[in-house]
């Protein structure tokens, strides 16, 4: 075989590779044309323009299908994710989640690099997002099977907080951390964005006690970030969705915030956790808003889970005003600044929390699957077509 | 079913020649010559008209020996619709004998 016919043929074995199992006939179907194409450099032509085109569509649905095993969906869910069919990832708002934080960790490891921070860090950082997206697959996969258990965890989760604030590792004032082999760990920062989005999609008695238990904790940790991030989570819950549960929550949550205030002092910052903005501006003005750009892709889930998905806009809403209410906090005062500063609790606690999330936003009721998708593909090149 | 809302122009090129073909049988690599496009904005067009029923595709055994059977593609009676209703609105596109020529 000629060289040029060889490497057109080679081509289409790497588009068969790139490919979804489901989409394999398309590349089958472009080795066909090669075939039949008699001038070898037009085949290659071919081959290689087919390869940029749906070689890469089929890479970016190959990974989404990767997030979407991660985020904790079963089979069927994943046999969705193809080509033609449920190919976006904001139809799958913890695989969008996944990008997000792999996105913004990402970004906070170059601002690390380039704020001198030692090597450790940037490689907790990365141990934590690779802890982190284990955590959730499981977490997601025994959420789908074991709901009825989630009001104990929840008890759990309320009564370790408050073990923090009493056995914790204390900090100019503060009692926020446990020491797990050489790490500090904030529990506030994995637990608290997982409780609250969960509460907020699903209000039950126990679940609210869990909210309060945790209010008081961050009270007496004592906590004001955590704190007013519990509130902003429990209040954009409960505008979306009122009920009694979910006011009681939030009346304790605002109880559990005013004394966190009040017996906090004020501790310095530190240096690659906290004031990451401010310091990355200082670095260089791009980096600034690139950290600036990767705070933004953190809320991502939240916000266009939330247009979409009108049955959990309160899990969605809550997600996002957590999630904002600490990064603002971090923005403007000595907090950390989570999943792209340095520090592994948030990076957890993030990936966590989008277990909480529904896996997919739903679709018309009646329509099929495919023509449920109707934007174009990331490359832009296709027809919008909707379903009626 | 599914209705057109706002094709893109490479989306109508494709329906146009698939049109313009009629009931016969296209191949990729002579769609993507009559309309004009790249084969890698061709295939994921295809693809998504497929899913969505536009499109119906079937494998054809070749006229000559020792070559592999081709896809080949037409439209649907929706597909038909969809093409009707949504025409290019360029230039029009060469015809099958002056693609054939080129």
């Amino acid at each position: 075989m000629r060289p040029r016919r060889r490497l057109a043929v080679l081509v289409c074995d790497l588009l068969a590779a790139s490919l979804p199992a489901p989409n394999r006939d398309w590349a089958r179907a472009a080795r066909a044309e090669v075939a039949a194409i008699d001038d070898d450099a037009e085949a290659l032509a071919f081959a290689l323009e087919t390869l940029w085109g749906l070689g890469l569509a089929g890479v970016r649905c190959r990974l989404l299908q990767l997030a979407v095993w991660v985020g904790g969906c079963d089979r069927e869910d994943q046999a969705m994710v193809r080509l033609g069919g449920l190919d976006r990832a904001r139809l799958w708002p913890r695989a969008l989640g996944v990008f997000s934080a792999i996105g913004a960790g990402a970004v906070g490891l170059a601002y690390l690099a380039a704020a001198g921070a030692p090597g450790r860090y940037l490689a907790i950082n990365v141990a934590a997002l690779l802890v982190g997206l284990a955590a959730l697959a499981i977490v997601g996969r025994l959420l789908s099977t074991k709901r009825a258990r989630s009001e104990s965890v929840m008890l759990w989760l309320g009564l370790t907080l408050f073990g923090v604030a009493a056995y914790g590792v204390g900090l100019g004032g503060a009692t926020r951390w446990l020491r797990l082999g050489g790490l500090a760990v904030q529990p506030s920062l994995v637990i608290l964005p997982m409780m609250t989005v969960s509460f907020a999609r699903s209000r039950t008695t126990a679940g609210t006690l869990a909210m309060v238990l945790a209010a008081a904790a961050l009270a007496l940790q004592p906590d004001p970030a955590m704190s007013g991030a519990l509130c902003a989570g429990l209040a954009a819950a409960l505008a979306l969705r009122p009920d009694r549960l979910g006011l009681i929550a939030l009346l304790g949550g605002v109880a559990g915030f005013d004394v966190a205030v009040t017996r906090a002092e004020a501790l310095p910052a530190t240096p690659f956790v906290d004031d990451v903005l401010t310091s990355a501006f200082e670095l260089h003005p791009l980096l600034g808003l690139t950290v600036l750009g990767a705070t933004g892709l953190l809320l991502t889930p939240g916000l266009l889970g939330g247009l979409r998905d009108g049955r959990a806009q309160a899990a969605y809403g809550a997600f996002g005003a957590v999630w904002g209410s600490t990064l603002a906090a971090a923005a403007i005062g000595p907090y950390p600044t989570p999943v792209i500063g340095y520090g592994g609790s948030a990076i957890i606690g993030y990936l966590l929390s989008l277990a909480m999330l529904p896996p997919k936003v739903p679709w018309p009721a009646g329509a099929d699957i495919n023509a449920a998708v109707d934007e174009p593909t990331p490359t832009n090149l296709h027809p919008r077509l909707s379903a009626s | 079913m599914a209705r057109a809302r706002s094709l893109s122009t490479h989306a109508r090129t494709v329906l146009a020649a698939l049109l313009e073909a009629g009931g016969a049988w296209s191949h990729g690599y002579d769609l993507a010559r009559r309309a004009g496009i790249k084969s890698g904005t061709l295939y994921p067009l295809l693809i998504r008209l497929e899913s969505q029923g536009y499109l119906e595709a079937e494998w054809q055994q070749p006229a000559e020996g020792g070559k592999p059977p081709r896809h080949a593609y037409r439209l649907t009676d929706e597909g038909l619709r969809l093409a009707r209703d949504n025409p290019v609105q360029a230039a029009p596109l060469p015809s099958l004998a002056q693609a054939s020529e080129s």
